[in-house]
């Protein structure tokens, strides 16, 4: 053990400790949009929050199938039942008619404030007449049994005025007192979580709750749950991640636990290969939670990813190693190329670490600080741990001679050139297919969850919308009464066939001016009570029958002003609540336009005659904007990183010739790799875009020992056995990935694998090994 | 010694003669009249079309409301009500579906959307088509009466309809309806009679 190897020991085991510490204590999240950037649009601020926790992201679609139609309306109140039971939901709605009666009651108390007939007009005699004699109708009516117990106290129908206002559209079909899909054949209920839609595990004992509720709902064993929601989603597919990789990492690790035994014949070499990767994992970890204050599961998964590459460095020291040398003498031979190696990746970290996206740049100190540390372990702790000394030379099992075969081929090297002029010129062709916009493709959920949820939102008569109109305000009273004035303009558009229809904050609650324009348009009792006894004159109503409604209506005159909390405990409140959102200090409300027919015809009506506070949104573009803005980010960044790693590469081999013959390997290959996936339909996201960086630094460690001086035939073979163990571990490691069913597994092991196999391939074809004079 | 025989024979005569009105009903039926053989009968009909005169009895009003129009019934699981008088209104049940359709529009619900419509429906649906099936599970049945002249009342099983609803009685005649009288919770009554075919 040399004299300098104490001190590193001493650190390394310091290292260890405190991120242990830090680690085993850290707040892990798995909420896509923690990942989204700090934004300074405030559109984009609303449009993420509301993705992270308003109402939308709360909801949890529950589906019951596979028995008739009365056991399910059975099974439905069950199931709700006992969901509220677990305290865990905030709100469960299946149409049962007896939650209606509660919302029914809410109107009734404030229906002089919520109904928008409430004018001074709306009590003359003459009014009151035309009103009783449609109730008399109505009363003769099939319908009269259900509303009759109603009229003495409501006479005017204000309750059904509110509700007509509500429900413009289709409401779920109602079959045996609960909801069911338009088919008939699913019962519907719709639960609201008590807890934010990011916090992963109270959804996740939501979700629980719900097939425990299911299982003992007395159905029988032919009967199907079905349940989507943003919740349900990020549950499944944190499962699925986790099962995936888990699975993928058994069959990686067992497949490059082989191949180093088959190379290195001894389990010492193998064992001391892991300690940099972990001991620079650990390190991250820790890193980027004293960093940022939490770790995101997605930055664990790819952090893993990004200093995978660290495997890769002991395999150039033991490889390189000769029977009975000392790890030292080994090191210092392979150390100014390794140290590159290690040197060019940290920069290219370095360039993620300064992205306004949390997500990259969580994976940037991962990435800087993992790898760093890596390098640090395999130059000064290895050598410093028993034995410290190359036992045996590694085995040359594997056939390496392909390498110089291909190098060989030098002459053919005009067919890469080929090949990348053919790439550039069909990225050119396609460059509308290469990026994938989609914000929602980014969350590993499963196409058919998607087209369930879509189905299920549509019985339910709650679409996804694309289209909102956002109104800000500084209170709330100002969202609502822009709310209020933007309702004239959206009937006129509607009735000029520009959308089919829309929902409204101030449909469910009045502004408090309006409210107190409708107190004061009420007459006095006494104006009341004589229109009255004129309107019902030679009408057969008994006398008296309208007692109720006189003393109603002169309550409402003094009653409080309508606010959210008078909403209780109903659909209605949830509705309100999705609708008319606190944003920090600031109000917004959001109007859903349904079926717009033409996009850009009603961003110029709504320019030309909304007034100030309200803004037309087209979610599905802005969400796009979103990732755009990420991508155009990321691929700044990445060039900086390419720059910083070209200047780098000079500072270290002070030759252009051979930066060049560094740097243009790694390049073809991921223009070919890019190529390829576009072919072959796969739309680039930003899990590729990270896999790519990964690329870079695998190929240019690659072409870095590919075009290192060797001084003889010995060191050139063990050059070669290095850089075969290298780039097998690699392609089965993340060969494996490919084969997962999750998309982002999928792409990240797709362009790794081939990546890296590429970037080998090209460097010998392109690269000529000098012997160093 | 004559008379006594000739009186014996006189008793005899009568009570055959008043025993042979009542024999003459399973002649011609086969068995005693009752529920089922209700059912049979009226689910020979495949469509009927009738003018009816409705009177509402409501506690509200001082006076009765009086509806006229027609009643239409088509095999199996279309009936229409027309009101044609003080006002009109059309209501439709095919199938699963009910329209009901005034000067202020068209509305559309599910029959079995609430358990009261339900049983306002099936009691004349599933009686006039004979499902005798449908009417046991959604009811409790009293009948009575003759062939000639039978009563068939009907008091939701739902307690959710039985709420508003008390019972349905159908009066008729053969397999001719002549009326429907509806009893709601509360007192209130509709008395609908059936006047006779649309001409």
């Amino acid at each position: 053990m040399t004299l300098h190897a104490r001190p590193a020991l001493f650190l390394w085991i310091l290292l260890l400790f405190v991120s242990g510490g830090i680690v085993a204590n850290m707040t892990m999240t798995t909420d896509l949009t923690a990942l989204l950037p700090r934004s300074t649009d405030h559109r984009q601020e609303l449009l993420v929050s509301q993705l992270r926790d308003g109402v939308a992201a709360r909801l949890i679609l529950i589906g019951l199938s596979g028995a008739d139609a009365e056991t399910l309306a059975q099974a439905s109140r069950t199931v709700a039942r006992k969901l509220r039971d677990t305290a865990l939901f905030a709100s469960v709605n299946n149409g049962d008619p007896a939650d209606f009666t509660v919302v029914r009651e809410v109107l009734m108390r404030h229906r002089y404030l919520l109904s928008s007939a409430v004018t001074a007009e709306h009590f003359t005699a003459t009014a009151l007449r035309e009103a009783l004699e449609r109730q008399l109708q109505l009363l003769a009516s099939p319908a009269g049994a259900l509303m009759k117990s109603a009229l003495p106290s409501d006479p005017t129908g204000e309750v059904a005025h509110i509700l007509s206002a509500f429900a413009p559209g289709e409401g779920p079909s109602m079959h045996h007192g609960a909801w069911f899909s338009s088919d008939g054949a699913k019962a519907l209920l719709v639960a609201e979580t008590s807890a934010p839609g990011f916090a992963l595990d109270e959804q996740e004992s939501a979700v629980k709750a719900v097939r425990t509720a299911f299982a003992s709902s007395g159905l029988p064993e032919s009967a199907a749950l079905v349940m989507t929601g943003p919740g349900v989603f990020a549950v499944d597919s944190r499962a699925t991640i986790q099962r995936d990789s888990w699975r993928l990492s058994l069959i990686a690790v067992a497949v490059v636990t082989v191949l180093l035994f088959t190379v290195y014949r001894s389990a010492t070499p193998l064992l001391l290969s892991l300690l940099p990767v972990l001991t620079g994992l650990l390190v991250g970890v820790a890193a980027v939670q004293t960093w940022f204050g939490f770790v995101h599961g997605i930055t664990l998964g790819f952090g893993a990813t990004l200093i995978g590459e660290a495997v890769d460095y002991p395999a150039y020291v033991f490889t390189q190693g000769i029977a009975g040398e000392r790890l030292q003498h080994t090191l210092s031979r392979v150390w100014p190329t390794l140290r590159l190696a290690v040197l060019t990746t940290v920069f290219g970290a370095l360039s993620m670490l300064c992205s306004s996206i949390t997500g990259l740049s969580q994976l940037g100190v991962l990435a800087f600080v993992g790898v760093l540390v890596a390098g640090f372990v395999t130059r000064w702790i290895l050598p410093a741990l028993p034995p410290g000394v190359i036992r045996s030379a590694p085995h040359h099992l594997l056939p390496v001679k392909w390498l110089s075969g291909l190098a060989s081929l030098n002459r053919v090297r005009w067919i890469i050139w080929v090949a990348a002029v053919l790439a550039l010129a069909t990225l050119a062709l396609r460059h509308d297919d290469i990026w994938d916009n989609d914000l929602a493709n980014l969350s590993p959920v499963a196409a058919s969850s998607k087209t369930l949820d879509e189905q299920l939102r549509k019985d339910l008569g709650a679409p996804d919308v694309r289209y909102v109109l956002i109104i800000d305000g500084t209170s709330k009273e100002e969202v609502l009464q822009r709310s209020e004035s933007a309702e004239l303009v959206l009937r006129r558009l509607v009735d000029d066939g520009l959308l089919a229809g829309f929902d409204l904050p101030s449909l469910y609650l009045p502004s408090d001016k309006i409210q107190r324009s409708r107190q004061a348009s009420l007459p006095s009792s006494d104006v009341l009570a004589a229109s009255l006894a004129e309107a019902v004159k030679g009408l057969p109503f008994r006398a008296g029958l309208f007692e109720p409604f006189l003393h109603d209506v002169e309550a409402a005159r003094t009653s409080p002003l309508v606010d959210i909390v008078n909403l209780q405990q109903t659909a209605f409140l949830l509705k309100v609540r999705s609708l008319l959102v606190r944003n920090g200090d600031a109000w917004a409300g959001l109007v859903p336009l349904r079926n717009v027919t033409s996009a850009t015809a009603l961003a110029d009506r709504f320019s030309q005659e909304v007034g100030s506070g309200l803004t037309f949104l087209d979610l599905k573009s802005e969400a796009g904007r979103l990732v755009n803005g990420y991508r155009h980010e990321s691929l700044r960044l990445t060039a900086l990183g390419i720059v910083a790693m070209t200047g780098l590469l000079w500072w270290g081999l002070r030759d252009a010739a051979i930066v060049i013959r560094v740097l243009v390997p790694p390049l073809l290959a991921i223009l070919l790799v890019v190529t390829l996936l576009t072919l072959i339909g796969e739309r680039l996201s930003l899990f590729h875009l990270v896999s790519l960086l990964l690329v870079l630094g695998v190929g240019l460690n690659y072409a870095l020992f590919f075009n290192r001086p060797f001084s003889d035939e010995e060191e050139q073979r063990r050059t070669w056995l290095s850089l075969t163990v290298c780039m097998l571990a690699t392609l089965s490691a993340f060969g494996a990935l490919a084969f997962s069913r999750t998309p982002v597994l999928h792409a990240i092991g797709l362009t790794v694998g081939l990546g890296a196999a590429g970037s080998l391939l090209i460097a010998a074809i392109l690269g000529q090994q000098r012997v160093s004079r | 010694m004559i008379l006594p025989t000739t009186l014996a024979r006189l008793v005899l005569l009568c009570s055959l003669l008043s025993w042979l009105p009542a024999a003459a009903d399973p002649e011609i039926g086969g068995a005693p009249f009752d529920v089922p053989g209700l059912m049979e009968l009226l689910g020979k009909i495949s469509s009927r079309q009738d003018r009816f005169t409705e009177t509402k009895t409501l506690a509200m009003l001082t006076q009765p409301v009086v509806l006229k129009g027609t009643l239409a019934y088509v095999r199996p699981d279309r009936v229409e009500k027309h009101v044609t008088s003080p006002y009109t209104e059309d209501l439709l049940v095919q199938g699963d579906r009910l329209t009901l359709s005034s000067s202020k529009g068209t509305k559309q619900i599910a029959v079995d959307s609430h358990p009261l419509i339900r049983s306002f429906v099936e009691a004349i649906r599933a009686s006039l088509a004979g499902e005798l099936a449908v009417l046991r599970r959604l009811y409790h049945i009293k009948f009575q009466g003759t062939r000639q002249q039978w009563e068939l009342t009907l008091r939701p099983l739902d307690p959710q309809a039985a709420e508003y609803l008390t019972s349905i009685t159908l009066r008729g005649e053969g397999d001719r309806l002549t009326t429907v009288d509806i009893r709601e919770a509360g007192g209130d009554r509709s008395l609908m009679e059936i006047d006779g075919p649309v001409s």
